[in-house]
């Protein structure tokens, strides 16, 4: 199966590699897997007190389209709302990246990342949102 | 994807002649196995009409699709869930698994990327008895469910499912090891 050029460009150089201290309290950490095929992916997500992402890092082992989803998201969330970030849709990720239907999955498991950072966040701390988002 | 393939109405077990269950004689399949396969090879056929070498050719890859599927654990248990209804390769099935557990498998993950960065063998085949440790015992909680399965307990296929998604993690780990020893005598071969 062919990879797009923005596949191959992630995966070859994937931006924002590595962690955050996970028990930091401005430190949002989504942890999700997809079985079908074993991968796994760590999104974290430092958020400043007006809800702003300021920096982002991943891990992820799994298949390029996996690794290239998850590079992609840390460049877009940084900047965002964690608001924003959390309408982020599944299908603007395979869109950027031309995923075929077989690898829609790894987008899937970015935006459920996201998702879940952010949730592990407002559950730090405490917020109204910190039931509904878990 | 239909749950089982349609151009045989036969399980791989009924193909097999073997009973519909998860707990298998290793030396019994491979018995069935090899019967099976003389009898149907495309070479006993050669003079036959061109629309039974067809059927024949076709009865024979099935035969080789049953073996591969039932003689690893793994792929047993799945299909032996398929026949239950339940497709585990459908994510929609996806059990809620442990936070706890994913962390795991991405620690180990990490380990394993550092100790080839590193090559350290000792650490490597450390990781390797983990999950091949994890595995076994896996094999040894999928026996135990499907056992139950059968004597009807009403939680036994929802906890089978849950294990074969756990046990796909760690098969994946294990591809990944074996991929990567094979690579690495690949090049020392060519040194």
């Amino acid at each position: 199966m062919a990879y797009s050029n923005k596949v191959i460009d992630h995966y070859e150089n994937p931006r924002n590699v590595g962690s955050f201290d996970k028990n930091d309290p401005d430190v949002g950490t989504g942890l999700v897997g997809a079985p079908a095929c074993g991968d796994v992916m760590k999104l974290q997500l430092k958020i400043d007190d007006g809800g702003v992402i300021q920096d982002a890092r991943f891990k992820t082992f799994g298949c390029g389209s996996a690794i290239a989803s998850s590079s992609l998201v840390t460049e877009w969330v940084k900047g965002m709302s964690i608001d924003d970030a959390e309408k982020i849709q599944n299908s603007s990720i395979a869109d950027e990246l031309n995923l075929p239907p077989v690898k829609i999955h790894c987008s899937v498991l970015a935006e459920d990342a996201i998702k879940a950072a952010i949730a592990d966040y407002r559950r730090k701390k405490g917020g109204p949102q910190a039931e509904k988002a878990s | 994807m239909a749950a089982v393939r349609a151009s045989s109405s036969k399980s791989y077990f009924a193909l097999l002649d073997l009973p519909e269950r998860f707990a298998i004689d290793p030396a019994e399949l491979e018995r069935r196995y090899r019967e099976k396969s003389r009898h149907w090879h495309p070479d006993r056929f050669s003079r036959a009409p061109v629309s039974e070498r067809a059927q024949v050719l076709q009865r024979a890859t099935e035969l080789n699709e049953a073996y591969r599927t039932l003689r690893s654990d793994g792929k047993r248990a799945e299909y032996v869930l398929r026949l239950h209804g339940v497709d585990v390769r459908d994510e929609s099935n996806k059990p809620a698994l442990d936070p706890a557990f994913l962390g795991e498998i991405l620690e180990l993950r990490e380990e394993l990327a550092d100790a080839r960065v590193e090559e350290d063998v000792a650490r490597l085949q450390a990781i390797k008895s983990r999950i091949d440790a994890e595995r076994q015992q896996i094999g040894t909680q999928l026996a135990a469910g499907f056992a139950r399965l059968e004597q009807q307990d009403p939680t036994a296929l929802a906890e089978l499912t849950k294990l074969c998604f756990v046990q796909r993690y760690y098969q994946r780990f294990a591809d990944d090891i074996a991929e990567h020893e094979e690579a690495q005598a690949g090049a020392t071969a060519v040194l």
